[in-house]
């Protein structure tokens, strides 16, 4: 081999490569050059890389899988609004933990003064007025010994159905009462006055327990036969 | 038509401009139809180079949906440095070659023959008739054997060059860029691989004047 330039055949054969993409400088190039020109051997490894780059450059591209594009679009977007969701329950956590504490304790105490207030409410009530709140109201009851009176005092005869409307206090005891419906008379006065002083009741009470005045409706009427 | 200009300029892969920078902002935005741009530009060329670094197609499909996934979910940390092209690529080399070392770990006991591809696999190639006359066909279907079979017969470091930048066009820096190294090692690490890409194509290889 004849080598008549200012490189060896080694430096040759390391400039080549890149020299084939044009990456040496000007003054390589020129040495390689010159080197090329008396050296076959060298001359032959540029031509056969050089033919390697344009069989590598026409490689076909091969075929991409027909669902690969819609493939990979689902499972992005699955990753994505999954994300998504990650992204915005971190967020509203990150929002509401600061807030859980004293909302809690807001609610509870809202809870406890509005409990506070109700048994006050109540007890107004028990004073000043004889209608409870509905909602938080349980019906008087007559006691089992009461009902068991009621049951075996033999009343007079009455012609007509014959109702009062009695007061109970929160002692469950009967106040007063006053005719409705029916003929008065001074045997039916004696033994509702006897009915009503030995009577005993479960006086109505509040939601929260607390006995409350309430009002009774009883009706008698005589079975015959 | 500014969505053609906008593709056009993300396809040419140099340094990102205004478009690009639009464009990233609505990746970054988590816009569903950045998203579906992005795969629809993208899944083809990067399936390309999974399949001729992992020699199966139904492995390089995985490849590809792995490398969207880390697409998005790198995407907001993506400062511009580079193209997102190059970005891209960058994610899809990390992904392919960690498959390939993982596949190397996992088969390292196992005998190759010298016939297979250093994975033990024979590459699977289903081309498209590529010429016009049978003989043609399939000069160029035993063409695209030898270059797959010699391309696994590389490691997985000259492999990803020699494609880069022999198939792929990728200039020395962006290739430098996308696997990590310097534009020096990029030189010397495809002198040696095309030395031995030459060496199994040599009777493919026309003469050719320089």
């Amino acid at each position: 081999m004849k080598v008549l330039s200012s490189i060896s055949c080694d430096a040759a054969l390391e400039l080549i490569s890149p020299f084939i993409d044009s990456m040496v400088s000007a003054n390589q190039a020129d040495a390689l050059r010159a080197h090329l020109s008396a050296c076959e051997r060298c001359r032959r490894e540029l031509q056969s890389l050089a033919s390697l780059r344009t069989v590598m450059a026409g490689v076909e591209p091969v075929p991409v899988p027909e669902d690969l594009q819609l493939e990979t679009r689902i499972k992005l977007s699955h990753a994505r609004s999954h994300d998504g969701r990650e992204w915005w329950k971190s967020r509203v956590d990150n929002i509401l933990k600061p807030f859980a504490i004293p909302a809690v304790m807001g609610v509870v105490v809202t809870l406890l003064g509005f409990g506070i207030l109700c048994g006050g409410l109540r007890r107004a009530v028990v004073a000043d007025d004889l209608r409870p709140v509905a909602t938080i109201y349980q019906q008087p009851k007559g006691t089992d010994n009461t009902m068991k009176r009621l049951g075996a005092v033999q009343p007079p005869l009455l012609d007509q159905a014959f109702s009062i409307q009695g007061e109970i206090n929160n002692e469950g005891q009967m106040d007063g009462y006053s005719v409705i419906s029916g003929t008065r008379s001074h045997g039916n006065d004696q033994w509702l006055q006897e009915l009503v002083l030995f009577s005993q009741w479960r006086p109505a009470t509040t939601y929260w327990g607390l006995p409350v005045r309430s009002r009774v409706i009883l009706s008698f009427v005589t079975v015959r036969g | 038509m500014r969505r053609e200009i906008a593709l056009n300029e993300l396809e040419r892969g140099g340094v990102l401009d205004a478009q690009e920078a639009v464009f990233v902002g609505r990746l970054q935005a988590n816009e569903d139809a950045a998203y579906d741009e992005l795969v629809r530009v993208y899944h083809a060329s990067i399936f390309h180079v999974a399949f001729r670094m992992l020699g199966d197609s139904s492995d390089a499909a995985d490849a590809v949906q792995e490398i969207f996934l880390k697409v998005f979910r790198n995407v907001q940390g993506f400062r511009g440095d580079s193209s997102l092209k190059t970005w891209i690529y960058r994610i899809a080399f990390s992904e392919i070659l960690n498959r390939l070392r993982w596949w190397r770990r996992r088969f390292r006991s196992t005998t190759v023959s010298l016939d297979d591809g250093p994975e033990g696999r024979t590459p699977v190639l289903h081309l498209t008739a590529p010429g016009p006359t049978p003989l043609q066909a399939l000069e160029a279907k035993e063409r695209e054997g030898a270059i797959q079979h010699a391309l696994t017969k590389l490691s997985g470091e000259h492999r990803s060059i020699v494609i880069l930048r022999d198939i792929e066009g990728f200039s020395y820096s962006e290739i430098a860029e996308i696997l990590g190294i310097s534009s020096g090692t990029v030189k010397s690490r495809l002198a040696r691989a095309r030395a031995d890409m030459k060496k199994s194509l040599v009777r493919y290889l026309p003469v050719q004047r320089y």
